[in-house]
């Protein structure tokens, strides 16, 4: 275990309290204030320990567990500066938890390694990863914007207007899911031609297996399956804005279904770990 | 005492009647700043649709009863409207006014721009002095206090200012957000002027009398259409208000479905004002459509309403805390002088004593001078120590006026300091630059009564 984990998931537990005290109390100034300093401070945590990892080798690209930790990295960094011009504590109080669950679920299952054994592929192991994780990442963050997006629209559609709380307006959350999706489909799309051209080369020539077995193994497979659903529902969601203005409500459900398989594919690699660490 | 002085009538005095017939126009301003300030010393002027206030220095009576003159512009009758505070009450008031806590719709944020406006008018005058340049800044800053810790001004007030807030709500910044107004009635002329104050562009209105929509166009700086281009607008528009006089729906359920196929999805904000109403609220289900009838609308202010009320008993808290912290710095200051003149005092016996003993010690080195100087004064420091720190307490207690002034009386007398506070103000008085209220604006006794 990384020597500051119990630390950063202090700060980040404090940090998450404030933000909600900050949703609770939109008035008062000073737990966003906190907060934004304990924020900091955990991501600075957290980055000395992922540096810490990396000297052991143990760095993002090296397996699932590690990229995960990083991407609970992304996600903690992702909300500062997001929220740099304007406050979104209640993005904060969505991320947070989200980064901590994922943090101290991968340091519950052991380490696995998923490049070892392909020791000439190490490199383009590295970047799939890495690429996964940046877009997966994106896609948390869109995902947050998705929950506040919803709350706010609610409260605009049940004419719940409240000045005494003011949310972001829906334009602006909405921009701010586009983007985050462009970018993170760009990162993953990256990660479906890595992961395709890696598989390429470890599995089967064509001669010892024909292309209908080839295609079955990798269905049978549930991470390559929901990688390529996770790609089509950002992919459609981007499609669908250009030319159908799909946006807002739908939108939003959609990027929260895509989030959810995109972790249900952390969730298989953590799993196979997990497996293949019993004896 | 405290020299700041306010006499006027607002609308918790006067009708609105008279109170047009009191406001200060412009071009006469100077003149009359000029006026009060030569029979005041110091003139502020404040001219509102809600209340017409002179702030100064505080008179004598023979220049109060000119003042009032002045003020009344030769209206006898409106005298037994007229209110008029001095010292604390006149702080407490004008932290109040800056506050909007004295507002006929308490929050509103025009009354402090507005104070300023008269703040500044008065500079430019030449009408400011001491004390109306240590309370004005003061009353700005709490009124900041006050908008910045409380929701005061956060919840709409009117039915235009929730219309504007919705909008916020869904598109953020107003600026070049076209506004659609479907109808040219008097209402909806209302809540278009507060969106083009959020900067919206542009306004386009339309209406079945073309020439009354191309007339309110052409006083709003909007953009006249006939009706029948209903449907292509509302695809371009971000904002919709609607107030025709129709008996029937005029926007309707269908037509808004096809308009947001038309609009790729770009969320469309609906304000119907009409009564009857003029969208089918089936409009509200569709997506991305967000709609607020009168009634929506009116329960918004209602409730806004009650949340100000709510908010304004913490801006009263706020600002008679304020009141308070100026009373013990006024305090603190008072004692300011009694300590500099009793430590003056013990020093200068001290020293006396040392250059009467240091004769009589035979030949002695400076450095042994020098020490026995130095133990007089550190004898001294010690033993004035723990009085002063207790005296300076009890100044700075909420409560603690009275007890204050007893205890600097006994210390008057005790050890004879009439003389040394008698003297000039710059051997006597400390200009204490953390204070940002000079010594001649306010005394600690006069606020007692103002922070309730």
């Amino acid at each position: 275990m990384p020597p500051l984990f119990p630390v950063t998931l202090a700060l980040q537990a404090v940090a998450c309290t404030l933000y909600v005290v900050a949703v609770a109390q939109p008035l008062l100034r000073s737990p966003l204030k906190v907060a934004r300093l304990v924020l900091l401070l955990a991501v600075l945590s957290q980055v000395l320990d992922i540096g810490w990892l990396c000297l052991r080798g143990l760095h993002p690209g090296s397996s699932t567990r590690e990229a995960v930790f990083f991407l609970s990295w992304l996600l903690v960094l992702a909300y500062p500066v997001l929220a740099r011009r304007r406050a979104a504590p209640l993005i904060g109080a969505l991320l947070l938890p989200m980064a901590m669950i994922m943090e101290i679920v991968v340091r519950l299952v052991p380490g696995g390694s998923d490049s070892g054994h392909v020791a000439h592929s190490q490199q383009l192991a590295s970047v799939h990863i890495f690429c996964a994780t940046i877009g997966t990442a994106l896609f948390g963050l869109a995902a947050a914007t998705s929950v506040v997006y919803l709350l706010s629209e609610r409260h605009l559609k049940r004419r719940m207007l409240d000045a005494a709380q003011p949310r972001l307006p829906l334009q602006t959350l909405d921009d701010w899911n586009h983007q985050s999706i462009a970018f993170g489909l760009l990162s993953f799309t990256l990660t479906m031609v890595t992961g395709t051209y890696w598989l390429s080369i470890v599995l089967p020539r064509p001669g010892s297996l024909s292309m209908g077995a080839q295609i079955f193994t990798l269905i049978r497979q549930p991470q390559y399956a929901l990688s390529f659903l996770t790609w089509l529902i950002f992919a459609g969601l981007l499609a669908g804005r250009r030319v159908l203005g799909l946006r807002g409500r739908r939108a939003a459900m959609w990027t929260l279904v895509g989030f959810g398989m995109a972790v249900s594919i952390l969730g298989v690699y953590l799993l196979r770990d997990l497996r293949s660490s019993v004896p | 005492m405290s020299k700041l002085f306010v006499m006027g009538v607002s609308h918790r005095t006067a009708p609105l009647t008279l109170r047009e017939s009191l406001a200060i126009p412009d071009s006469e301003l100077q003149k009359r700043l000029t006026q009060a300030s030569a029979l005041c010393g110091e003139a502020l002027l404040l001219s509102t649709c809600n209340r017409v206030e002179l702030y100064g220095s505080l008179p004598d009576e023979s220049a109060a009863v000119e003042l009032r003159k002045v003020l009344l512009s030769g209206q006898p009758e409106a005298e037994r409207y007229l209110y008029e505070k001095r010292g604390g009450d006149a702080i407490g008031h004008l932290f109040r006014v800056a506050s909007s806590l004295d507002s006929l719709v308490v929050g509103e944020p025009q009354i402090l721009g507005q104070l300023k406006q008269a703040y500044r008018a008065a500079q430019e005058a030449g009408t400011v002095g001491p004390v109306l340049g240590a309370f004005l800044p003061s009353a700005f800053a709490v009124a900041k206090r006050v908008r910045s810790e409380t929701a005061i001004g956060e919840n709409p007030a009117s039915v235009a200012s929730v219309a504007v807030q919705l909008a916020h709500q869904v598109f953020g910044s107003l600026h070049k957000q076209p506004v659609l107004l479907v109808g040219a009635g008097k209402m909806a002329e209302l809540v278009a002027r507060h969106l083009l104050a959020a900067e919206v562009h542009p306004l386009w209105i339309v209406n079945r009398t073309l020439s009354r929509a191309e007339s309110l166009a052409a006083e709003l700086g909007g953009e006249a259409h006939p009706f029948e281009r209903l449907e292509s607008l509302l695809a371009r528009a971000a904002v919709v208000i609607s107030s025709t006089g129709a008996r029937e729906p005029v926007i309707r359920a269908e037509l808004v479905s096809r308009v947001m196929k038309a609009r790729r999805g770009r969320w469309l904000l609906l304000v119907d004002i009409a009564v009857p109403r003029d969208i089918e609220p089936q409009v509200g289900s569709l997506e991305n459509v967000y709609l607020y009838d009168l009634d929506a609308l009116q329960q918004v202010v209602s409730s806004g309403q009650a949340e100000r009320q709510r908010e304004a008993e913490s801006a009263h808290r706020i600002v008679d805390e304020e009141i308070g912290r100026l009373l013990r710095r006024a305090r603190s200051a008072d004692v300011g002088p009694v300590i500099r003149a009793l430590r003056a005092s013990a020093h200068e016996v001290a020293q006396a004593e040392v250059a009467r003993i240091l004769p009589k010690l035979g030949p002695l080195g400076d450095k042994q001078k020098q020490l026995i100087a130095g133990l007089g004064s550190s004898i001294v420091n010690k033993l004035l120590h723990s009085p002063l720190s207790a005296l300076r307490q009890q100044a700075e207690q909420a409560d603690g006026a009275e007890r204050t002034e007893e205890l600097v009386e006994s210390l008057v007398q005790l050890f004879s300091l009439d003389k040394q506070l008698a003297a000039p103000p710059e051997e006597a008085v400390d200009p204490s630059p953390k204070s940002p209220l000079g010594r001649g604006a306010l005394d600690g006794k006069d606020l007692e009564n103002s922070s309730s």
